[in-house]
């Protein structure tokens, strides 16, 4: 009901607002053809993205809070989109081929390779989940120094360097939705078969592996999945902040511990957070567009303060 | 059941941790293991719960058993707590509890039998923590949390319980309370084998004394002179 209310207002309202009559007309493919670009070109695809980068960014969270046994877990904070981030800073100056297959893999790629720096320390015994968290955010740092280096040498526009920094799904057809499904598909794959095994890792790995799970491999597995989801979510649009760490933390609160039930639960509600945020991000200030990172950050950091108040 | 450690050595690359060990694990009985740091009582504990391999040595199942060869093995007779466990984040102690029922064929975990919840619940009482059901872990005491990790093991339903120093944290009263408990379980029918500092208990509630020095036993029995004589010595 709440999807369906946001994926309304997505395609009925915007510079050009449509009435019902002019929806449904396009919908059955009318004469109406001004409507239909503007609703099967732009809104459409965008809607689409905004739900499936919600989706995809609320999974890789809780995949990294349940594995890293760290409640600040998310794709941004934890550096696995940063990778993902210097593909696309690279792809903005140029340096690499920004077609859309050829630029998502390469995101992913990049992820994976922020994910292995990540892993590699996590599956040393010893490590804390605090300094796992400093790994992660040097990560994170650094991936977004070298992005916005890059961005800067090769005087890439602004409002281009502001979409992706701030994150954005303006300027996104089919074509970027349908190069970043079959990523997310195998990345939501992952998770699922991880699902049940990922409850012992909160025991912590000794007692995990004598119950008989095997907490390196389900650690590994989780990251992998994370990157893939957190890269490909970059790659579509840009960093989007809070929702991969404000999610989990809402699905936790509503369906208990269980890792299935969180990371089910995950999917609709990031989905939803982050398509209501983009309408308030195109919405607010017609014609004019704001990042929808900082309506999400806007939007997540109250609510986080108070959980954190609350639940950590 | 019994487990036979014979001759069980550990080294790594530039140093021996354990040397030509020997000993016997039984059911049924509580065994205090002492020794200072870094005398090889963790190392010894890993080897006996077949989480690591010993350099050398015999480890069966009784006297004339066949050799155990893959040591992993034994991982399945052994509930554990380890040194250092970090509290599980966001967890209830009820959830906690029903992880220790977690099946490696199913992955079942959250989904239970009637059995299943029965053994929590008599393990919860067991522990005196029946009322602790819905508190968030984090919010216990260091007492309650070590009753909670006792009831964990118990679950597990299996010979032997395997405690590394996990009792150190406690003030007197609560240890004298969790050594007591300990010595219930064991008269039960728990094999219990822990590591500790405290010797005035470990006298008091042990079936058992071993103590280490060096990687090597140097007494193996139940308290009384012969103890007292060995820590005499080692003090002076």
């Amino acid at each position: 009901m709440c999807l369906g209310i946001g994926i309304l207002i997505g395609l009925l309202y915007g510079p050009a607002s449509l009435t019902l009559n002019q929806f449904l007309s396009a919908i059955t493919n009318d004469d109406e053809h001004m409507v239909e670009i503007i609703l099967w070109q732009l809104r459409m695809p965008r809607v689409a993205i905004a739900i499936t980068v919600g989706a995809s960014l609320a999974v890789a969270g809780a995949l990294i809070q349940i594995s890293a046994r760290n409640p600040l877990g998310d794709p941004q904070i934890f550096g696995v989109g940063g990778g993902a981030a210097v593909a696309q800073a690279m792809a903005l100056a140029g340096w690499i081929s920004s077609g859309t297959w050829a630029l998502m893999g390469t995101s992913v790629a990049f992820s994976a390779l922020s994910v292995g720096i990540i892993t590699y320390f996590s599956a040393s015994q010893h490590i804390t989940s605090a300094r796992l968290a400093l790994i992660g955010v040097s990560i994170a740092a650094l991936s977004l120094a070298i992005a916005t280096g890059i961005m800067a040498s090769a005087r890439v526009f602004t409002q281009q360097s502001l979409a992706f920094i701030g994150g954005s799904f303006s300027n996104r057809g089919w074509d970027d939705l349908l190069s970043g499904l079959p990523f997310i598909a195998v990345g939501l794959l992952l998770a699922a078969i991880i699902a049940r095994r990922l409850n012992t890792l909160a025991l912590g790995d000794e007692i995990a592996s004598n119950l008989g799970a095997d907490p390196g491999s389900t650690r590994l597995i989780a990251m992998i999945s994370a990157g893939i989801l957190g890269g490909t979510a970059v790659a579509l649009a840009g960093l989007i902040g809070f929702v991969g760490l404000l999610v989990p933390h809402v699905a936790r609160l509503i369906v208990g511990h269980d890792s299935r039930s969180i990371l089910l639960v995950c999917i609709p509600f990031g989905a939803i957070i982050t398509l209501y945020a983009d309408q308030i991000a195109r919405l607010a200030f017609m014609p004019s567009e704001i990042p929808v990172g900082m309506v999400t950050t806007a939007l997540g950091a109250p609510l986080m303060i108070y959980l954190a108040r609350r639940i950590i | 059941m019994n487990i036979y450690l014979n001759k069980i050595s550990f080294a790594y690359a530039d140093s021996s941790i354990l040397n030509n060990i020997s000993m016997r694990l039984n059911t049924g009985k509580f065994v205090c293991l002492l020794g200072r740091n870094g005398s090889g009582k963790t190392t010894l504990m890993q080897i006996a719960s077949g989480r690591l391999a010993p350099t050398s040595g015999e480890i069966r199942y009784s006297e004339t058993d066949n050799l155990i060869r893959n040591h992993k093995t034994l991982k399945r007779h052994f509930s554990i707590l380890p040194q250092g466990i970090q509290d599980p984040p966001y967890l209830k102690v009820r959830e906690i509890l029903e992880l220790a029922k977690y099946n490696p064929k199913t992955q079942s975990i959250f989904i239970f039998e009637m059995n299943d919840k029965q053994a929590i619940v008599s393990a919860m009482t067991s522990c005196g923590i029946e009322n602790f059901a819905d508190r968030p872990f984090n919010e216990l005491s260091g007492g309650e949390k070590q009753r909670v990790w006792l009831a964990f093991c118990l679950i597990q339903n299996k010979p032997f319980m395997m405690l590394d120093e996990s009792l150190h944290a406690l003030d007197f009263t609560s240890k004298d309370q969790a050594f007591r408990l300990l010595a219930t379980l064991a008269s039960k029918g728990k094999g219990i084998l822990l590591s500790t500092h405290d010797l005035a208990l470990a006298e008091k509630y042990a079936d058992q004394i071993i103590h280490l020095e060096g990687g090597k036993i140097t007494y193996d029995g139940p308290s009384g002179e012969d103890l007292k004589n060995v820590f005499t010595r080692i003090l002076h």
